[in-house]
C-alpha cells in the first residue's frame, strides 16, 4: 500500500486533520502490529506516518507526491475494512446443508 | 482360465491390493459355487475398495460398488463407508435407516468407531441445517439428539450477538458431542471478534489459527473455512472469494459488510497486477469514480503525470477532463510541476533520453516557480494552500536544495536555495542544520555566525545547533564563545562526549593563542577550563601537560617541565606517543620542540617484539589528533618523528595489517614519507600484489611502460581474486597517472606533432620512437577496455577529445555508449574526428544496436515549454 492516508486509516478526515490526529492514528496501529509480529506492517505504518505526522510533512505529500497508487491502496479505498458483522442463521445453514 | 487358476489369480489380487481385478475374478468363480471363503474374499475386496474410492471423494462409486457388494456377496450395508457416501449423496433418509440400524451395534473396530464418528457430525450439521426428519427420527439417547437443541441455540446466540447464551452453551457442549467442531468454531468466532475489538493481533493470530485447525472432514469445515476467509486481510479474500459457491460468498459478504454489487469491483480488484501501470489505474478511477469520487479523482491526477507519451497525456487528459471535470489552473501547474519532478528524479527513465541534469534542474525549478507565481496570484485556492501558502513556498525552495544534492554536493546554490526557504519559514531546523553545515565545512564564516544566531533564537536548547555554533565560534576565534556553548549542551547532557571535546579543544586553542603571546596568567586559566572537562581524553590531557612544561620553560622552571613532560609517556602509553604530542603542542606554539623533547628525556627504544603495538597505538593516538590539529602542524611533526618510526622493526606483519598502516599514511594527509618507509617493508615481505603495488604507485604521476603492464596485470589479478575495490582503485590509478614517461621521453619532435591532440603530451617536448609509438597504439585500447565503465570513457572523451557532455549525449544516442568507446579509440589510434568516424561507423553498423533516440517528451500542459516534439 502506498497511500499513508489509507495506511493510516485516515482517508476520510484527510482533509481536516490535526497532528494529535495522526499521531493517535499511528500509535493505535502499532500497538496492533508490532514489529516482532508484523515487521513489515509495522514499517509500512512507521513510514505512513512519518509522512503526514505535521502539517508541513502532510504539505509537503501533498505538493510532491508522485507516486501511483497500488492494487493495495484500490481495494483500500474501494472495498473499505468495515467491522465484521455476525452471519446470519440462515445463511449459515444454507453453508451446513 | 481353469476356476483353479482364477481362484489363484482372485486371491493374488487381494493379497497385492488389485481389488478391481479380485472382485472380477471373484465375480465369476461366485457365479459357479456360492463358497464361504470366496464371499469372505469378495467382502474385502468390495470394502478395501470401497475405502480407496472414499478418500478420493468418488462417493458415487461407492453406493455403487455397496449395492453391487450386497447382491454379490452380501456385504453388510450398515457400514460407516457406505452410510457417509450416502450422505455425501444427499441420500439422507436411507443414511439415516443405516445409520440407526448401525448405532445398534457394538463397534469394536477402531476406523468403525472413527467413521462412525463423522456420520454423526455430518447428521449433526444437517440437523442444525433444518434438516428436521433427522432429529425426528432419532431416539432420545442418541448423540446427535442430546445434544441438538444445545448446538442450536449456540449457533443462533452467536449469529444474534448474544455473547451471554453462546457462553453458556459453550459449556454445555462436551468434547466428545457430534457438534464438538461448532463448538470450536464458535469459540474461536467469539474470539476472533473480541481480539479484533480491541486490536489483539495476537488474539485474532489464534483464534484464525483454531479455524484453520478444524479438519477438511469435518461437516463443519465450510463454516470454519469462511470464517477463516472472512477475518483475513481485504487483499487477501479476493481470489479465494471469487472461487467460492453463491451461498458462501453471500455469507462472506454480509460479514464483511459489502453489498452485492460490490463482487463487481472484487472481481476487478483481484485481476488486476499488484503495481498497475497508470493507465490501468487510471481505468479503474474511470469505472470506480461514483463509488469513491475523491479517491479516483486523486488517483487519475497522479496518473496522469506517468503518461509516457505525448498520445498517451493527450488522450489521458481528454479522458481525464470528461469524466472528472476540467482541471483547474492551479491543478494544471501543479501537474506540471510534478511532472518534472517525476522526470528529474526517474533515473532509469532519464537514461532513454538526452539527459543534462542542468538543464531537466532548470525546467524543474522554472515549473515550480510558475506554481509560486499562480499562488501569489490567485484568489480562488484550495484551503490547504491558502492556509499555508508561506509554508508551501518555503518547501518548494527546501526541495530545490534537496534536488540539487542528489545529484551534487550541496554548493552554493543549495545553500542559497535553503536561506531562500529560511525567509518564508525561518523556523526550519534542518534547513538551519544543513545550511550552516555547508557554510562551515567552505569556510563562509561571518554567514554561518549570522544565521546561527538566528537559528539558537528559534532553538536555543537544540543539541546540533549547538554543537554548530561551537564550531563556527571556534572557527573564527571566538573561544569563550564556544565555551559557552558548550556548557550550555553541558548542562543539559553533561556526559556528551562531543560537547566535553570542543569545549576542551576551545579552551586548549585559547591557551595556544595565548602562549603564543607570553600571557602565562590567561594560558594557565585556560588550562585549568580544559582540564575541568577533559574527562578519560588522555590525548587532550597530554596536550595541557605539554602546554603546562612549554610553561615552565619560559618561566625558567626547566625542572617542572621536566616532572610534567615524564607525565606524558603515562598518559598516552609510550614514548613514541608522547613525542607526537609534545611536536604538535610545540610546533603549534611555536616553541622549541628539541628542548621539550630533551627535557621529557624520552628513551625512544622498543622492544623487539613490541614493533607493530607500538605502531598502532601511535597510528590511533594520530588519527585522534588528525581531528584537532591543521595538517601542516601533523607533517611537520610526523616528519620530526621519521627517524624514531623507521627504527620500528616490522617482522611478520600480516597483509590486514599493512594495509591498515598504509591506509593511515594516505588518508586523510598524504604521508608521503612515512608511506615510502612502510610500503617498502610490505613488498619485501608479501611481494608484488595489487593492494601493495596500488599504495606502491599511489603517488606517481607518470608511470613507466613496465610499471603500466604491472599494473594492469595487477588489475586482472585483483578481478581474478574478486577484489573490485582494489582492481577499480587500480583503474582510477592508471587513469590520473597518465601515459608512460618513458615512452615520452624519446620522442622526438616530428612524431610528437602526431600527438598534439593530447593536453597531457604537451607537457613533454622529448623524442618518442616508432617502435614505442606502436606500443601505446596497441596498449591503450587495451586500458581502455579495461576502463570499461560508462563513466571512465564519459571522462575519457572530455579530457582527450575535448568533447562537452551535450556533444558526448548526442553521440550516445547516434551510436551508443559502445559506439563511444570504438570512437575513442579511433581518435587515439587514427586521429579520426567524431563526425568522420559515425559517417563511417552509419555506413558499417547495419544490424547493430544503436543507441535510442527518443528525445524528451514535452507534456501538454507545459504552457512554458516548446510544445511541439
Amino acid at each position: 500500500m502506498n497511500n499513508p492516508y489509507l495506511i493510516l486509516g485516515l482517508w476520510e478526515q484527510r482533509e481536516n486533520l490535526s497532528d494529535k490526529q495522526v499521531q493517535e492514528a499511528y500509535l493505535s496501529l502499532v500497538k496492533q502490529y508490532t514489529p516482532d509480529r508484523s515487521p513489515l506492517r509495522f514499517q509500512q505504518i512507521k513510514e505512513a506516518y512519518e509522512q503526514l505526522k505535521t502539517t508541513k510533512k502532510r504539505l509537503e505529500y501533498f505538493l510532491f507526491n508522485t507516486t501511483l497508487a497500488d492494487r493495495d491502496d484500490l481495494i483500500a479505498a474501494l472495498l473499505p475494512e468495515n467491522k465484521l458483522k455476525r452471519p446470519e442463521m440462515q445463511l449459515v445453514q444454507k453453508i451446513l446443508k | 482360465m481353469t476356476l483353479k487358476n482364477r481362484e489363484t489369480s482372485a486371491k493374488n489380487a487381494l493379497r497385492y491390493g488389485h481389488f478391481k481385478k479380485a472382485i472380477v475374478h471373484l465375480k465369476v468363480l461366485l457365479a459357479t459355487e456360492k463358497r464361504v471363503e470366496w464371499i469372505d474374499w469378495a467382502q474385502t475386496a468390495h470394502s478395501a475398495l470401497a475405502q480407496q474410492l472414499a478418500q478420493q471423494k468418488n462417493f458415487q462409486e461407492v453406493v455403487k460398488l455397496f449395492a453391487s457388494g450386497h447382491r454379490l456377496c452380501d456385504l453388510s450395508l450398515e457400514n460407516p463407508v457406505y452410510i457417509n457416501a450416502l450422505q455425501k449423496m444427499n441420500r439422507l433418509d436411507e443414511a439415516l435407516d443405516h445409520y440407526l440400524r448401525l448405532s445398534q451395534k457394538e463397534l469394536l473396530d477402531k476406523n468403525d468407531k472413527v467413521a462412525l464418528s463423522i456420520i454423526r457430525s455430518q447428521f449433526a450439521a444437517y440437523a442444525i441445517a433444518g434438516v428436521s426428519e433427522i432429529i425426528e427420527q432419532l431416539p432420545e439417547n442418541d448423540p446427535i439428539f442430546v445434544d441438538f437443541d444445545k448446538a442450536y441455540q449456540l449457533l443462533d446466540a452467536y449469529c444474534h450477538s448474544d455473547d451471554e447464551s453462546v457462553e453458556r452453551n459453550l459449556k454445555l457442549i462436551s468434547f466428545r458431542s457430534p457438534y464438538r467442531d461448532l463448538r470450536q468454531i464458535i469459540a474461536a468466532a467469539i474470539q476472533l471478534d473480541e481480539s479484533n475489538a480491541t486490536g489483539d493481533v495476537a488474539g485474532i493470530e489464534k483464534s484464525r489459527h483454531a479455524l484453520a485447525h478444524i479438519s477438511p472432514d469435518s461437516a463443519f469445515s465450510k463454516l470454519a473455512e469462511l470464517l477463516h476467509l472472512t477475518s483475513a486481510d481485504t487483499q487477501d479474500i479476493l481470489s479465494p472469494f471469487l472461487s467460492l459457491n453463491s451461498d458462501s460468498q453471500n455469507l462472506v459478504l454480509h460479514m464483511k459488510g459489502w453489498q452485492k454489487e460490490q463482487v463487481k469491483i472484487i472481481e476487478r480488484l483481484a485481476n488486476l497486477p499488484s503495481e498497475p501501470d497508470f493507465n490501468t489505474l487510471f481505468r479503474v478511477a474511470d469505472e470506480y469514480q461514483k463509488d469513491q469520487p475523491e479517491f479516483c479523482t486523486e488517483i487519475a491526477k497522479i496518473a496522469l503525470i506517468h503518461a509516457k507519451t505525448k498520445n498517451h497525456k493527450v488522450v489521458t487528459l481528454k479522458r481525464y477532463e470528461q469524466r472528472f471535470g476540467n482541471l483547474s489552473f492551479l491543478d494544471k501547474y501543479h501537474i506540471d510541476a510534478l511532472y518534472e519532478t517525476l522526470y528529474l528524479n526517474s533515473g532509469l527513465k532519464l537514461e532513454e533520453y538526452y539527459f543534462d541534469p542542468e538543464e531537466e534542474f532548470d525546467d524543474y525549478e522554472e515549473t515550480w516557480e510558475i506554481f509560486i507565481d499562480v499562488i501569489n496570484d490567485s484568489k480562488h485556492l484550495p484551503k490547504i494552500i491558502k492556509q499555508n501558502i508561506s509554508l508551501i513556498k518555503a518547501l518548494i525552495y527546501r526541495n530545490f536544495s534537496k534536488q540539487r544534492c542528489k545529484k551534487n554536493k550541496p554548493d552554493q546554490n543549495s545553500a542559497d536555495y535553503l536561506q531562500e526557504s529560511l525567509l518564508f519559514d525561518p523556523s526550519d531546523k534542518e534547513a538551519h542544520i544543513e545550511l550552516n553545515r555547508y557554510f562551515l565545512d567552505n569556510n563562509q564564516l561571518k554567514d554561518a555566525r549570522d544565521n546561527l544566531a538566528i537559528a539558537l533564537d528559534y532553538y536555543p536548547d537544540n543539541l546540533e545547533i549547538l554543537l554548530l555554533s561551537i564550531e563556527s565560534a571556534i572557527a573564527s576565534g571566538a573561544y569563550k564563545k564556544a565555551a559557552k556553548y558548550a556548557k550550555k549542551i553541558l548542562d543539559v547532557d553533561p556526559i556528551n562526549r562531543q560537547a566535553r571535546t570542543l569545549l576542551c579543544n576551545a579552551h586548549l586553542s585559547h591557551a595556544r593563542k595565548q602562549a603564543k603571546i607570553g600571557k602565562w596568567h590567561l594560558v594557565e586559566a585556560e588550562l585549568n577550563d580544559a582540564e575541568q572537562w577533559a574527562g578519560d581524553q588522555t590525548q587532550i590531557q597530554a596536550s595541557i601537560a605539554v602546554l603546562r612544561a612549554n610553561m615552565a620553560v619560559a618561566q625558567k622552571q626547566n625542572k617542572q617541565a621536566t616532572e610534567l613532560l615524564k607525565t606524558i609517556k603515562e598518559i598516552v602509553d609510550t614514548e613514541l606517543n608522547a613525542s607526537l604530542i609534545i611536536h604538535l603542542e610545540a610546533t603549534s606554539i611555536n616553541a622549541d620542540a628539541k628542548k621539550l623533547h630533551r627535557l621529557a628525556k624520552l628513551k625512544w627504544k622498543p622492544a623487539k617484539n613490541q614493533g607493530i603495538d607500538i605502531l598502532f597505538s601511535f597510528i590511533d593516538l594520530g588519527k585522534t589528533c588528525f581531528e584537532h590539529y591543521h595538517e601542516n602542524i601533523i607533517l611537520q611533526s610526523i616528519n620530526a618523528l621519521l627517524p624514531a618510526l623507521q627504527t620500528i622493526k616490522l617482522e611478520a606483519v600480516s597483509l590486514q595489517d599493512y594495509e591498515k598502516i598504509l591506509e593511515f599514511c594516505w588518508h586523510p594527509f598524504k604521508l608521503y614519507n612515512l608511506l615510502d618507509i612502510y610500503i617498502n617493508k610490505a613488498i619485501k615481505e608479501h611481494g608484488d600484489i595489487p593492494l601493495l603495488v596500488y599504495y606502491r604507485y599511489i603517488n606517481k604521476r607518470y608511470l613507466s611502460i613496465d610499471e603500466y603492464r604491472k599494473i594492469t596485470r595487477m588489475i586482472d589479478q585483483a578481478r581474478d581474486q574478486g577484489d573490485s575495490k582494489i582492481a577499480s582503485r587500480l583503474i582510477t590509478l592508471l587513469e590520473k597517472s597518465g601515459p608512460p614517461l618513458s615512452f615520452l621521453n624519446e620522442l622526438d619532435d616530428d612524431e610528437f606533432d602526431e600527438f598534439d591532440e593530447f593536453d597531457e603530451f604537451d607537457e613533454f617536448d622529448d623524442n618518442l620512437p616508432p617502435k614505442n609509438l606502436e606500443e601505446i597504439h596497441k596498449l591503450l585500447p587495451e586500458l581502455i577496455h579495461l576502463a570499461a565503465s560508462d563513466a571512465d570513457i564519459t571522462k575519457m572523451l572530455k579530457d582527450i577529445m575535448s568533447l562537452n557532455q551535450s556533444e558526448i549525449n548526442e553521440y550516445k544516442v547516434i551510436i551508443g555508449m559502445e559506439g563511444l568507446k570504438d570512437m575513442l579509440i579511433a581518435f587515439i589510434t587514427n586521429g579520426t574526428q567524431p563526425n568522420d568516424f559515425i559517417a563511417d561507423y552509419d555506413n558499417n553498423s547495419e544490424g547493430k544496436e544503436k543507441g535510442k533516440t527518443k528525445k524528451k517528451p514535452i507534456f501538454p500542459f507545459n504552457l512554458f515549454g516548446d510544445n511541439d516534439e
